[in-house]
């Protein structure tokens, strides 16, 4: 216990040592046997539903950006309880979106919606989200063309 | 008159022998406080409410044993609530964002509350600066840490084999189990060990025991780490607990766990005091807490009624003489 006695060392100096080598497993284990986890994540921004109230034509567009970990695909997009799967025909911009990047979607909806009413956006992905994420929708305005 | 003397010679042994056990004193109290549960709510004997007591106290506790081994060294740490909710984050994030191990996780958070520890011990000893003022600094720059690599936001961790922690075994909830372990090898270090003795005497007479030689700014440290290592598993149990990571978890803690230890009977002033008798008096302050939730008294209420716990408890010392060095 004397730190002064020649060829021992002090108490202090242990405790340096061992959480050295303490610090010096966790970086060990942290770069060669864990990898991050993968996480999807996104936010939904500019969503709005236009309609033609003449023609009947009806279309969403919308911008996604990956905040999650890992690049994910739009599978489908659910609109309140109406699915589209994605691709679709005259769809516009792509479905997959790559990790802190952003995509643009105008997707064509088979039919009309009210203008004036807020429908509720949410995207299927894959991966999926987390089963806890699965309540996160965006509300999404019905606008008239023009 | 010979029945008498003897009578009074018996007192008097029984006094002795009570006064030279640290643990009997804050046992009395906790005793007093299982009566008054009795009589007040009698709810608090429900199974379902002892395990989640357990659950609860175990959090305190741990943090506690590791103070108290500050205190029984002559300082004191104010860090410990700040390494909670640093240890509660970090744990979070290794486990859900990083995939951590539950274990590694563990292993990880105790370095850092060691190393948190040592400087602590380092400004104190090396620096000379007092404990109060350097863990004063530490408590606001680990609890800037948290805010800072959380975002300030909470952190859900959905992993299974963490949550499981929060589980009973053998009706006991694992996290108490943890610890046990952790009061049983701590007790065993603090009664059997040379340097249990040195924490206890460097409280005591810190230039006595560096005048027979003993490194004491090493005990020191050693008890600041003992101390970050202990919180960081409490911050850890926390998290088991809450299922999450909350940077603002353990905002406080520091008042709770320095309560159990001084209600516990260790001496502020250092070198008096035992690890059971801790235990005891963090059971005391969180079973306090519980029986006024049961019995309906106020969020407000129960501050008043925890401080004045705290000055009956810093009156009997004073009774004790254990203020007088």
């Amino acid at each position: 216990m004397n730190s002064k006695g020649g060829g021992t060392i002090s108490i202090t100096m242990g405790i340096v040592l061992c959480l050295l080598i303490c610090t010096m497993i966790i970086f060990a284990y942290s770069f060669f046997i864990v990898k991050p986890a993968e996480r999807v994540d996104y936010t939904v921004m500019q969503n709005t539903i236009y309609v033609n109230p003449n023609s009947g034509e009806a279309y969403i567009t919308f911008t996604v950006q990956n905040t999650g970990t890992v690049d994910f695909v739009i599978k489908a997009i659910v609109l309140d309880k109406e699915r589209i799967d994605l691709p679709v025909e005259g769809m516009l911009g792509t479905t997959i979106v790559k990790v802190g990047q952003r995509a643009a979607l105008r997707v064509p909806l088979p039919h009309t919606y009210e203008p004036g009413t807020v429908v509720n956006l949410f995207l299927i992905t894959d991966p999926p989200l987390l089963e806890a994420q699965k309540f996160i929708v965006a509300p999404t305005p019905v606008e008239v063309i023009g | 008159m010979a029945r008498n003397t003897f009578y009074s010679r018996l007192l008097t042994t029984i006094k002795e022998k009570y006064a030279s056990i640290d643990e009997l004193k804050s046992l009395t109290g906790f005793i007093g406080i299982l009566i008054l549960a009795a009589v007040v709510t009698p709810q608090f004997y429900l199974p379902q409410n002892i395990t989640m007591l357990l659950g609860q106290v175990s959090v305190i506790a741990i943090a506690a044993l590791g103070e108290a081994f500050v205190i029984l060294s002559g300082s004191i740490d104010l860090s410990v609530g700040s390494i909670i909710g640093l240890a509660n984050v970090v744990a979070a994030i290794l486990i859900a964002q990083y995939n951590f191990s539950p274990y590694m996780a563990l292993f990880s958070v105790m370095t850092i509350g060691g190393i948190i520890g040592l400087t602590n011990g380092i400004f104190v000893t090396k620096l000379r600066i007092p404990s109060f003022v350097v863990t004063l600094g530490t408590l606001t720059v680990v609890r800037g840490i948290a805010y800072i690599i959380s975002g300030g936001l909470n952190i859900p961790v959905y992993n299974e084999e963490f949550l499981r922690l929060n589980e009973v075994l053998y009706g006991v909830p694992i996290i108490f189990w943890i610890y046990l372990i952790a009061l049983v090898i701590l007790t065993l270090f603090f009664e059997k060990t040379r340097l249990g003795l040195y924490v206890r005497a460097t409280g005591s007479n810190e230039l006595a025991v560096r005048n027979l030689g003993v490194d004491n700014s090493g005990v020191k440290n050693l008890a600041f780490v003992f101390s970050g290592v202990c919180s960081a598993i409490a911050g850890y149990v926390l998290g088991v607990r809450l299922g999450a990571g909350y940077p603002h978890s353990g905002l406080g803690y520091e008042l709770d766990v320095i309560a159990a230890v001084v209600v516990g009977g260790v001496a502020l002033t250092g070198g008096t005091g035992s690890l059971i008798a801790t235990a005891i008096g963090a059971f005391i302050m969180t079973s306090i807490l519980n029986i006024m939730v049961l019995a309906g008294i106020g969020g407000f209420m129960q501050y008043v009624v925890r401080g004045i716990i705290l000055l009956v408890a810093a009156l009997a010392m004073r009774r004790a003489g254990v203020f007088v060095k």
